[in-house]
């Protein structure tokens, strides 16, 4: 039998480089947690207050960055383009709108405590179906007029969010600022980190059931189609899932831009072009950008003494020049065949 | 048993009462290769996509093993027709066999993983369109006619009982063509399946197919063996081109162009009028 990516693709052997990956990430956690403007002095450290804060952050920059990399790993292989991410679609905005009016206490009454990620979870998903049937109205389906309403849209909501926050309360423009950068609370509290889990890790899971829909779609819709991919319940999987994942990320951190973007790439970088180990891989590379960017973060911002510094600062500062290299490494490596 | 595909007065478009196709009726045999040729417009890309469910005939019926085609489900329509498009698909980073496993999809599990038995049926595949040595290479670094051959092997793995396929020679050098045009000969008598096979070369559906359908203005014009079909007068009439249409010694059909005959808008009057021979729909 030929030796091939498919053989080697053995559920075994995957689910122990995923359980490395896992470990990995841990391994993060707990040195990152060491990093910082005060020492940690207890041993072993989960006694130290200062380290539980810090940790219940990197957490919850974990499951953010594992649900914007599977988000961004499933919308790109949907709308087969290499741009398309929940922050680039408009979704994270989207979803934003929900965050601010869950603020604002906008339907306090029925939802309670989920109310916020429920709105964001709303907002998110009524996005992430905007784009694509402004964008499929015609027959065109042209992958890069999705990337344009997206933005568009994007900046539709971003101008909501602004009115959201000057309706609010015309003096907390810089809270503002802050927030649309993508910024995770100090404190997070392990209830909304709780509550963001239960939604992040079943919605990736199930993200994993379109894994083989998707690599088809990588054949084109045509043949997709006749090879027996429902299209349209796979859209409307993919868009639901990617918004609740977004809405989830939203909901703890704000809109962080370039992680869904960028995981996925670093995924595919990794392990090619397979869905089945793209979506699982993009989750722990996104995870593992996201505790990068807030232990940078935490760091950075205490050596320039500039305060705190928000989360998405750093995923843009570095995932920009990062996905510039990745495209500049695929051109030189496709001249070469 | 009931034949792989049938289609009875079929009336298809894309906007209704602006039907691309009309009345059109055949039937398809296993193990016989079906070319349907005819004009730029004719609408033989249209009458792909009925067959393959993808618009709804405004009247008549596809039936497919007996059931009507839009009565089954995706996943049913895949396990019984396979389609190869025009140009290979434009991916990164799998290899060939990927591609081909991906035509497992109908058939494997909801976990989408394939198992030793999809493995060998993909190999099996890649054999019969000589590409099983391709398995390991990566898709986006073949040549054109191995992609297209790679593609039909897709197709294959799917285990149809019909295959469509789109010119998928039209972009190729001669060699590849008769490649594959003698692949689908071998196909369709020995796997048995029933091919149909659009395309624009004459002289390549007279040399393969077992039965040749001419389409002009969304009318089924002719259909017969290439011996019945391929007549100076009837590519006259649909082409407006004056041929020969020679006999060699081994008795294969050629068709030699002598020159361009009467103008478009000329032939367009001329099917008006009077209709060519071999007419099958009346």
């Amino acid at each position: 039998m030929p030796n091939t990516t498919i053989r080697h693709w053995t559920l075994r052997e995957f689910g122990f480089q995923l359980f490395l990956g896992v470990l990995g990430l841990s391994g993060l956690l707990l040195l990152g947690s060491l990093v910082g403007p005060q020492s940690v002095e207890a041993w072993p450290p989960w006694g130290d207050p200062i380290w539980r804060l810090r940790a219940w952050r990197l957490l919850a920059a974990a499951v953010v960055g594992m649900a914007l990399g599977c988000a961004g790993a499933a919308l790109q292989g949907l709308l087969r383009n290499p741009l398309a991410d929940p922050y680039v679609l408009g979704v994270a905005t989207g979803a934003g709108i929900g965050v601010r009016l869950g603020h604002l206490g906008v339907l306090a009454a029925w939802v309670g405590a989920w109310r916020t990620p429920f709105l964001a979870m709303v907002g998110a998903i009524a996005t992430t179906a905007m784009v694509p049937a402004l964008a499929w109205r015609g027959a065109r389906r042209d992958p890069w007029s999705i990337v344009l309403a997206g933005v568009m849209i994007n900046v539709l909501n971003g101008a909501i969010l602004m009115a959201l926050y000057l309706w609010a309360d015309p003096n907390r423009l810089d809270e503002f600022a802050r927030w649309s950068m993508g910024e995770l609370p100090d404190i997070v509290e392990p209830a909304h980190l709780a509550m963001a889990a239960t939604l992040v890790l079943p919605s990736c899971a199930a993200m994993m059931l379109t894994a083989t829909a998707l690599n088809a779609l990588a054949l084109g819709e045509e043949v997709a189609h006749s090879i027996g991919v429902a299209i349209v319940p796979l859209r409307l999987w993919v868009c639901v899932l990617a918004g609740i994942l977004t809405a989830a990320a939203v909901a703890l951190s704000g809109p962080v831009g370039f992680v869904g973007l960028l995981a996925p790439h670093g995924a595919r970088w990794l392990t090619g072009p397979d869905h089945r180990r793209v979506l699982p891989v993009a989750g722990l590379v996104g995870a593992a950008l996201m505790m990068v960017a807030d232990i940078l973060a935490r760091v950075i911002g205490h050596k320039l003494e500039i305060g705190r510094v928000p989360t998405g600062l750093i995923t843009a500062l570095l995932g920009a020049p990062v996905f510039l290299a990745l495209l500049h490494a695929r051109d030189e490596a496709r001249g070469k065949l | 048993m009931t034949l792989p595909l049938q289609v009875e007065h079929l009336t298809a478009g894309y906007v209704r009462g602006h039907p691309v196709l009309t009345d059109i009726t055949f039937d398809l045999p296993d193990g016989e290769l079906l070319a349907v040729i005819g004009p730029n417009g004719a609408g033989k890309s249209t009458l792909l996509r009925c067959l393959l469910g993808w618009i709804h005939p405004d009247t008549g019926v596809v039936r497919l093993r007996g059931c009507e085609l839009r009565a089954l489900s995706h996943r049913q329509r895949a396990l019984e027709i396979a389609y190869v498009p025009q140009f290979p698909p434009r991916t990164v980073g799998f290899s060939a066999g990927d591609v081909v496993l991906v035509g497992r999809y109908a058939r494997m599990g909801w976990l989408g993983l394939p198992g030793p038995q999809d493995i060998r049926i993909a190999l099996a595949a890649m054999e019969m369109t000589e590409t099983a040595d391709l398995f390991e290479r990566p898709f986006d670094a073949l040549s054109g006619g191995e992609m297209q051959r790679v593609a039909i092997a897709r197709a294959l793995a799917q285990q149809p009982g019909v295959m469509l396929l789109d010119e998928p020679t039209s972009h190729l050098d001669l060699r590849h063509q008769l490649r594959i045009g003698a692949m689908l000969q071998r196909v369709a008598h020995e796997w048995p399946m029933a091919i149909v096979w659009v395309l624009h070369d004459l002289n390549l559906a007279a040399r393969f197919a077992d039965r040749i359908l001419v389409l002009h203005r969304g009318r089924g014009v002719a259909l017969g063996t290439p011996a019945d079909v391929l007549t100076p007068t009837l590519i006259e009439q649909v082409y407006g081109v004056e041929t020969e249409v020679l006999t060699t010694g081994d008795g294969r059909l050629h068709v030699v162009v002598r020159q361009l005959g009467c103008t478009a808008s000329q032939v367009q009057e001329g099917t008006k009028t009077s209709r060519p021979p071999g007419l099958t729909n009346s």
